[in-house]
């Protein structure tokens, strides 16, 4: 079924290397995308808790904006607009940068800054979910506003959120889809462009499937084992699975975990 | 003489040689036990003794693995065809009250005769009031339980099972999940309801309550019934060790 | 900066609203749809259905790990043959892009909500299946009456804050040159050159509607977590 991927292109190529060089494009999104929004997040998520009434303003103010706006519309808002309304010079010299370029920097800014919003939340809640005692210890202690986040809540807060980081994972690497609309030759974007050049529409759609299947299982694999790898030791993981008839009782919950509110 | 009369009365559940197994532990280990109508039976035990999971199996919540268990005439067996047709006629109270928490309390207590009884709603609200006069709540009818004390909710949790108007009311340690001062409100309420002659099977270790209406005490150990007698009997002179051991333990 | 002039933006303010108008219509569509079949998908898992389970739960995760575009398009191409081969005909049926985008909604979305039910049918304490069976209640009362209404209580915040981000992914029609919000704005943008302004203000009326839903959602969870169902 899959023999159409090893055909010729009329460029010479195999259709295979169009599929791995959307996956090049799409991995690179997602891998500096991913760096850009935890950096980012978590400054933003610190942000919006500390006392500084502007600081957490404006962490929040970003979060709103950054969260409310749908990232094919902030997608053009970089691309198309930001040229647009910088100086004559600058907007000119963005317009400039050569094809994959060009629209791989709107991209990875976009995606970077919106993943960020949701990170910053996801901080924030993993920061206020801890127990108030932890800071108040902490400054029992003599410890100042700064290393107490730096060496008590930050590295705390982070490993309570990783199951919804997780998920932001998965949230970044689908979303880099979205930039075919601002014409990056990604993974989608090949696959498509195969089934045009092909008639193969079912062969190129599965490939890229199970391209991306492949990710989220690597991206699940791989937050996993950070999971397990900076868990801190006598403090296991909940086992929440409770059917009508299995054995055990599980405390009601009031609320479900965060970390099923997704980005798709 | 006790023992005589509840055995010339009608019983309305019958254990036979039970015998329950979680795995590879066996919980229940060969128990008979018969409760004739409007009998009081008070069960206690150390824990892990299998009083709760007894209980279970008699509404059959829990599936036992050999032996008989006979409810007001119908045999509980895995093939049944209608098991809700026993758990209609057996009340049941839990430790953990497990009343609905969306649901108000008067709500809580129309929803299963609406549902299994097939009453109207003015019917089951009627009844639903009616008993939870009875056990002196019925002004908190419209409140809903997470809005109740400990003590409020388990009593709601008695009306709600008595609203089936079932045949026999079983017991899981229903005041020990209280503060010491609710735990009499609770009481109380099972004290009137055993003087309206209701057949009850009690899991508790309050003695007070077992002298004062049981009319047996049975204990159990290790998954076995240990000792049955009167519980003037049992309180004063235990025939066992181990009954000896239990009592000097939950009195200190 | 060039010169901005959004009067063109009142002159294109009717097809804007079109626009938005099928955005919410996709939304609203997607969103009782992908509820309900997300329920079923939710407790057809719960009750671990022989094969039936087995094949939902594939679908779910193959959903969540790919993108929607992904599935916009493989929709486009594959609804016309399935519903050919219903048809028994065999030969595609072509339903054009809105169909497909209300499909693909509402299948997509089921996936989505299901897994937030599922694990909300997994967290309600035993106690109340328990106390269901003691009463008799029968399985359908039992989920119907005590266990769904509870799970959807608790879920809500969730389900509905999932809702956001489906009204901000319905701008995804794009890929199929639908006339949703985004696709009026960009479809005008062509024809008056006005592309910065008309950005600018859907953006601002996205941000506008997300942003509101947002804070009621947060209020929702903040009564909730006064109120305290349980103690
Ligand atoms: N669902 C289950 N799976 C496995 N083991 C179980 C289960 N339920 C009960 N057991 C075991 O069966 C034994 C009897 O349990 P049971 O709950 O009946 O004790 P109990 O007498 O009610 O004790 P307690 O006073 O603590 O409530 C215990 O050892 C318990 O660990
Ligand atoms: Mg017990």
């Amino acid at each position: 079924m899959f023999a159409v991927l090893l055909e010729q292109t009329a460029d010479g190529q195999r259709y295979i290397d169009w599929l791995v060089s959307g996956l090049g494009w799409t991995l690179a999104l997602a891998f500096f995308g991913w760096w850009i929004a935890f950096a980012v997040g978590v400054v933003v998520g610190i942000g919006r808790t500390v006392q500084n009434r502007p600081v957490a303003a404006l962490a929040r103010l970003y979060v709103e904006i950054f969260r409310n706006i749908p990232v094919l519309v902030q997608m053009f808002l970089w691309y198309f607009v930001l040229p647009e309304i910088l100086p004559a010079s600058l907007g000119n010299a963005i317009k400039q940068i050569p094809p994959p370029w060009g629209s791989f920097f709107p991209a990875l800014v976009c995606l970077g800054l919106y993943t960020a919003a949701r990170i910053a939340e996801q901080v924030r809640a993993g920061i206020e979910a801890l127990p108030k005692g932890q800071v108040e210890a902490a400054s029992a202690l003599g410890l100042g506003g700064y290393p107490t986040y730096r060496y008590i809540v930050v590295p705390q807060a982070l490993r309570l959120i990783i199951p919804s980081l997780t998920s932001e994972v998965m949230g970044i690497y689908k979303n880099t889809s979205v930039a075919l609309t601002i014409g990056l030759m990604e993974l989608t974007a090949q696959a498509r462009q195969i089934s045009e050049a092909t008639f193969q529409t079912f062969t190129a759609f599965g490939a890229a499937t199970l391209v991306y299947l492949a990710l989220a299982l690597i991206a699940y694999q791989g937050m996993a084992l950070i999971d397990r790898a900076v868990r801190i030791p006598g403090t296991g993981p909940a086992d929440d699975a409770v059917r009508p008839g299995a054995t055990h009782a599980i405390e009601p919950i009031d609320s479900l975990p965060d970390a099923m509110e997704v980005v798709k | 003489m006790l023992e005589l009369a509840a055995r010339n009365r009608a019983s309305i559940v019958t254990v036979e040689n039970l015998v329950k197994r979680f795995g590879h532990f066996t919980a229940l280990n060969d128990v008979n036990l018969t409760v004739a109508v409007g009998e009081k039976i008070v069960l206690c035990g150390p824990s892990g003794s299998g009083k709760s999971t007894l209980i279970r199996c008699i509404n059959h919540i829990e599936k036992h693995d050999a032996g008989r268990i006979v409810v007001d005439g119908i045999e509980l067996s895995d093939r049944m065809t209608d098991v809700n047709g026993i758990r209609r006629e057996v009340g049941m109270v839990f430790q953990s009250f497990n009343l609905f928490p969306h649901l108000s309390v008067v709500e809580n207590c129309m929803l299963a005769p609406m549902k299994v009884r097939g009453l109207s709603r003015t019917e089951a609200h009627e009844r639903a009031i009616g008993l939870l006069s009875k056990v002196r709540i019925h002004d908190q009818a419209n409140k809903y339980p997470g809005q109740l004390s400990g003590g409020q909710q388990q009593r709601v949790a008695i009306a709600r099972a008595l609203c089936m108007q079932p045949k026999i009311m079983l017991f899981d340690e229903p005041t020990s999940a209280l503060d010491p001062e609710m735990v009499k409100e609770v009481l109380d309420t099972m004290v009137e309801l055993a003087k309206d002659g209701m057949t009850m099977v009690c899991v508790t270790h309050e003695m007070g309550f077992a002298r004062e209406i049981a009319d047996r005490v049975v204990f159990m150990d290790r998954g076995c019934i240990v000792e049955e007698a009167d519980p003037e009997t049992f309180f004063r002179a235990p025939r066992t060790e181990r009954a000896r051991d239990f009592l000097g333990q939950i009195i200190h | 900066m060039n010169n901005l002039d959004f009067s063109v933006v009142i002159q294109a303010w009717p097809y804007l609203w079109s626009g938005l108008l099928f955005s919410l219509a996709l939304t609203a569509v997607a969103f009782v749809v992908g509820l309900v079949l997300g329920t079923c998908l939710a407790l057809v898992q719960h009750f671990e259905v022989p094969v039936l389970g087995k094949l939902v739960r594939g679908y779910v995760a193959l959903m969540r790990s790919i993108p929607l575009i992904l599935v916009l398009f493989w929709f486009f191409f594959l609804v016309p043959i399935v519903l050919g081969h219903l048809g028994g005909s065999g030969r595609p049926i072509p339903i054009g892009a809105t169909w497909t985008a209300f499909i693909t909604f509402g299948l997509f979305e089921a996936a989505y909500y299901s897994e937030i039910i599922r694990v909300g049918l997994r967290a309600v304490n035993r106690g109340q299946f328990e106390a269901c069976q003691a009463l008799a209640l029968s399985t359908f009362d039992t989920y119907r009456s005590v266990i769904l209404p509870q799970v959807l209580r608790v879920a809500s915040p969730i389900i509905l804050s999932q809702t956001i981000i489906l009204f901000q992914d319905t701008s995804l029609v794009y890929v199929l040159s639908l006339t949703d919000l985004l696709g009026a704005a960009s479809k005008l943008a062509q024809l008056n050159g006005r592309l910065v302004e008309m950005y600018l203000v859907i953006a601002v009326v996205y941000l506008a509607i997300s942003s509101a839903a947002s804070q009621c959602v947060a209020s929702l969870r903040k009564r909730y977590a006064i109120a305290g169902l349980r103690r």
